[in-house]
């Protein structure tokens, strides 16, 4: 099991991953492109949040995609049947997801590992079949973002707008992981029976990282219901949350900075083997097992097998095996 | 700080490595006055609905080849660049900014389902891209200036086939629908109960299937329950052939009429011997062709070795409309003079219908009846009656 | 809700819950001796049938198709334990997991790019397609007596061969103490292994036999794979017994779900239940207290 207490600032991926958004941003002139990097900006939120969860805390969740479609379900409906505002609606969408995160933080408080595994996943698929079945039409002509009467509906504009959420995201999940609620979380993972003889109140904190997640996963999912203008259940199937997943894996557990890594692989990586457009799934298949058998760590792993030698030794004399 | 910054680093080696390979489309801008026209096509290839997106690609390729061998649009070679969104939005919608965006096609067909239809409906018209999409639902909204165009019938036409045959041919009056839980069936559901009171029928009963599955017992037995001398059945395969077996298993003698999804060799294949007798919509007369079908028919029969399913007729006359509404325009493939085109040309005699657009009536085909209803005799289809009389 | 034919519900429920009690038992002999979930199996049911229509129209005999997909399943299953599996395994018990996930993505993508999309009718192994008899009052397919009666062949002479050779002895120690069978000789490794090439044979087995009647290749891995897990949870993942019987309980609740509701919201109801199932009693019905594995 890696074990990843990071050593370094805080700001220092976010500043980064801005940097090299405002490049990408500056230098893309297809629209195409532009999109497919607000995509993987929307996911990557979520990815975060899942990495937070599976990584840091060590809680598997197999249904994200569930709470990703509810934030984007209620977001559809508020707007589109009831006249509401994107950033009200949003608000009402991504408390809705974390409610019902934090009944899934709640059943993680009676069950584990495995069967948590399949709770989650029968949530998932419980909300796919009931989507399904009660609002297979789905909405049609969610608005673009607009704060009143400023509109951030262009698609130039709203990357950047996503952008901007993801490396908010980035700095507030990066201090999270340094702090003493951190320290929390990494000790649910890694050792429950020593941290709850410290006095870590275990319970509060697996539903407290829940809800982190799933409020993450809200604002992912209605980003993406303003992002696609359309919302059907077919967007948030199990494949999706497989896909979070996997983006989670690639990157390297419990690395905030890794996760947005692999949600721009995830998405952007296509586009390099687009010949081979009937691969693509099968592709994803093969690198997920490879990741999974030769590189446990993903890709944060393989920064810190490079800064090996560069690296000042501190305090902290957590060291994980490469 | 050297990790973050290895580990961001690999995220700017992915992008920059984007923005070097292919910015912006291998060369051949649609505008341009030589090379190739491409036009794109977002079709449901594989998933849920391969049975419609997989033969109207075939159709694609098949116009394409006779068009280029014909001397092509305006003495230009056309070339389809068909991709496939799998019938999932989240798909079609950067699909249609590919094509616009990156290999700068001067129209779209397709797509063919509703949901990713209405997904890419304002990526075409901001980009002002001429899109003939495949759905039987009403895409087009009724504006004059709009860039969308329908060279499908309006759903309401086979639903009124299929009632009028019922009360016509089969004198029965109560109907039981078996249909896909998928819009495709849900909302020819509604037209269903919508219209059958005009024809004297009455629905005792409606059962939702998906289009995967393979056992319809209970579909069929609750229907059968609720007293229903006909069923409708609404869906494509293999559900479709599970409900025919599922009757025959029965042993219930009642008569099956179903939706165009299963005019095609597929559903007597799946089904076996509990296909026979089952009737569908075709838009093919197969008895006596007109030339235009003919034609067709023979070509994709040739080539593919199949005959062609009711949705690839659809797609070659796009092909063909697109052609015609270049020419009308003298050639020009920007948006606007193609949007035009399509309005000044005269009217195409397609496969399916004649084809007859207008600034008002953006709707190809005129929304009577079109439809033949086919029977399966010995394993084939058969015409048995036109709803045109 | 008048209007439910039980005796057709027997009928189809049997047929699948034979089903379902086979992959519910992979998981269960996998789960006991190496403790991972395998999500796998349910594509290597779908495939199985594929497998043998192609091996059939290469002129191969029926049977001979059929052993051979049989052993290939079982040496696919041991070939992806060790390759995809074990390595997995360093990232904790999470590992091989999603590994397993990653496996039926691509058995289900690989199986889409050699045979297409769509999928294809078998024959029944006797008799014609849709000749089906009278029984019990309902009526039933002749291939349903064939799934039932393999699949009763198949968990039988499993359970003898567990309680009986040396070999399944080896591994119900290591089922209950890995150390212990260490100490005693017996590698873990190599029981991991033919666990999951067990489980593989026996959803092949089962994966054939029930082509004829759902079409071999058709997308119904996930349903027929999470079917099997809440025959599993239901029955108890610990549980020999409660996993078989779990099985046939899922197919006849599923069948009559949704011969008595719609058959929307069977589904709907089945995952729910699967989930308030996890929480009040994640250890089934016959399963032994104390066995979360987190």
């Amino acid at each position: 099991m890696t074990r990843f207490l990071p050593k370094t600032a805080p700001w220092v991926a976010p500043v980064l991953v801005g940097v090299l958004v405002l490049l990408f941003a500056a230098t893309q002139d297809s629209f195409y492109r532009l999109q497919l990097g607000t995509l993987s900006g929307i996911y990557a939120i979520a990815a975060i949040g899942l990495t937070l969860l599976f990584g840091a805390a060590g809680q598997i969740s197999l249904g994200q995609a569930g709470l990703l479609g509810i934030a984007a379900f209620s977001t559809a409906y508020l707007t589109v049947d009831h006249g509401m505002g994107p950033v009200p609606a949003g608000i009402v969408a991504v408390a809705a997801s974390t409610l019902v995160g934090l009944v899934l933080g709640w059943c993680a408080l009676r069950i584990t590992g495995h069967y948590l595994a399949l709770v989650t996943l029968a949530f998932g698929l419980v909300f796919t079949e009931l989507t399904r079945t009660v609002l297979p039409e789905g909405w049609y002509g969610v608005p673009p973002l607009a704060i009143g009467s400023l509109d951030l509906g262009d698609p130039q504009v709203f990357f950047v707008v996503v952008w901007a959420a993801v490396v908010l995201v980035l700095v507030g999940s990066s201090l999270l992981v340094r702090s003493r609620f951190g320290r929390s979380i990494a000790a649910l993972r890694d050792d429950p029976v020593a941290a709850s003889a410290c006095g870590v109140d275990l319970a509060r904190t697996k539903v407290a990282v829940f809800g982190i997640a799933s409020a993450l996963a809200g604002v992912s999912g209605w980003l993406f219901a303003l992002y696609q203008g359309s919302v059907t259940e077919t967007s948030f199937s199990f494949t999706l949350s497989f896909n979070l997943l996997i983006m989670v894996v690639i990157g390297g557990l419990g690395s905030p900075g890794g996760a947005v890594v692999g949600a721009v692989f995830l998405v952007l990586a296509p586009e390099l083997g687009r010949r081979y457009e009937e691969y693509r799934l099968l592709s994803y298949g093969v690198i997920l097992l490879l990741v999974l058998a030769l590189l446990p760590g993903g890709l944060a792993s393989i920064g810190r097998l490079v800064a090996r030698p560069l690296r000042r030794r501190r305090d902290t004399p957590v060291e994980e095996p490469a | 700080m050297w990790r973050r910054l290895t580990a961001v680093l690999a995220t700017a080696a992915v992008s920059l490595s984007l923005a070097a390979c292919g910015g912006g489309g291998e060369g051949g801008d649609g505008s341009g006055e030589t090379g190739p026209i491409r036009i794109g096509a977002i079709l449901g290839i594989s998933g849920r609905f391969a049975f419609v997106g997989e033969p109207q690609k075939q159709a694609l390729e098949l116009a394409q080849e006779r068009i280029n061998a014909a001397g092509g649009i305006s003495g230009r070679q056309v070339e389809f660049v068909v991709y496939d969104d799998e019938v999932d939005e989240t798909k079609s919608v950067p699909l249609a900014n590919r094509l616009i965006s990156e290999d700068k096609v001067v129209a779209i067909i397709g797509p063919s389902i509703t949901v990713p239809a209405l997904a890419i409906q304002p990526i075409v018209e901001r980009a002002q891209v001429p899109n003939l999409t495949l759905t039987s639902k009403a895409i087009w909204e009724g504006k004059p200036d709009s860039y969308v165009f329908h060279t499908t019938p309006r759903e309401e036409v086979e639903v009124k086939s299929v009632l009028d045959f019922v009360k016509d041919q089969l004198k029965v009056t109560k109907v039981g629908v078996i249909y896909d839980r998928q819009p495709y069936g849900t909302g020819n559901l509604a037209y269903l109960k919508q219209f059958a009171p005009e024809y004297g029928l009455q629905i005792v009963a409606e059962e939702g299937i998906e289009n995967n599955d393979t056992n319809a017992d209970a579909q069929v037995q609750r229907v059968r329950g609720a007293g229903a001398e006909a069923v409708v059945v609404w869906v494509g395969d293999p559900a479709a052939s599970s409900v025919a077996k599922a009757i025959h298993q029965a042993g219930w003698t009642v008569p099956v009429i179903a939706s165009s999804a299963i005019a095609g060799p597929r559903f007597a294949e799946l089904a076996g011997p509990a296909a026979e007798g089952a009737y569908s919509n075709s838009t093919y007369d197969t008895a006596a062709p007109p030339p235009a079908q003919k034609e067709f028919l023979e070509a994709f029969q040739a080539r593919y070795n199949s005959p062609p399913t009711q949705f690839a007729g659809f797609a070659y006359d796009s092909a063909y409309a697109l052609k015609a509404a270049i020419e009308a325009a003298a050639g020009k493939t920007d948006g606007a003079s193609i949007r035009q085109g399509l309005i000044d040309m005269p009217p195409l005699d397609g496969v399916v219908a004649t084809y007859d657009f207008s600034a008002e009536n953006h709707n190809g085909i005129p929304n009577g009846p079109l439809f033949y209803i086919v029977q399966i005799k010995n394993g084939a289809f058969q015409v048995v009656f036109d709803t045109r009389k | 809700m008048g209007g439910v034919d039980y005796p057709q519900v027997l009928a189809t429920g049997l047929t699948y819950g034979v089903i379902f009690a086979l992959i519910a038992l992979g998981y269960h002999l996998i789960y006991v001796s190496s403790g991972m979930l395998n999500f796998a199996l349910g594509e290597q049911l779908a495939v199985a049938g594929l497998v043998v229509l192609s091996l059939t129209s290469a002129g191969v005999p029926f049977v001979l198709a059929v052993l051979l997909a049989v052993l290939a399943g079982a040496a696919f299953g041991a070939g992806y334990e060790r390759l995809a599996l074990r390595p997995a395994s360093r990232m904790g018990l999470i590992g091989p997991l999603i590994a397993s996930v990653g496996v039926s993505i691509v058995i289900g993508q690989g199986r889409v790019l050699i045979w297409g999309p769509n999928p294809r009718p078998m024959d029944p192994f006797t008799g014609d397609p849709n000749q089906s008899v009278a029984f019990l009052g309902g009526r039933w397919q002749i291939q349903s007596f064939w799934v039932i009666g393999l699949a009763v062949l198949a968990a039988t002479a499993l359970l003898l061969f567990l309680r009986f050779t040396w070999y399944g002895r080896a591994w119900r120690a290591t089922a209950q103490s890995p150390v212990g069978a260490r100490l005693s000789g017996i590698d873990p490794s190599v029981v991991s292994m033919s666990a999951v090439a067990t489980a593989s044979a026996l959803v092949t087995i089962g994966g054939i036999a029930i082509a004829p009647i759902v079409l071999a290749g058709a997308f119904y891995a996930l349903d027929f794979g999470v079917r099997a897990f809440a025959a599993a949870i239901i029955g108890g993942f610990t549980s020999t017994t409660g996993v078989l019987v779990g099985g046939i309980v899922v197919g006849l609740l599923d069948v009559w779900l949704a011969s008595a509701l719609s058959a929307e919201w069977s589904d709907v109801v089945l995952y729910t239940g699967l989930a308030l199932a996890l929480l009040l009693r994640p250890r089934g019905l016959f399963g032994r207290e104390g066995v979360s594995r987190a």
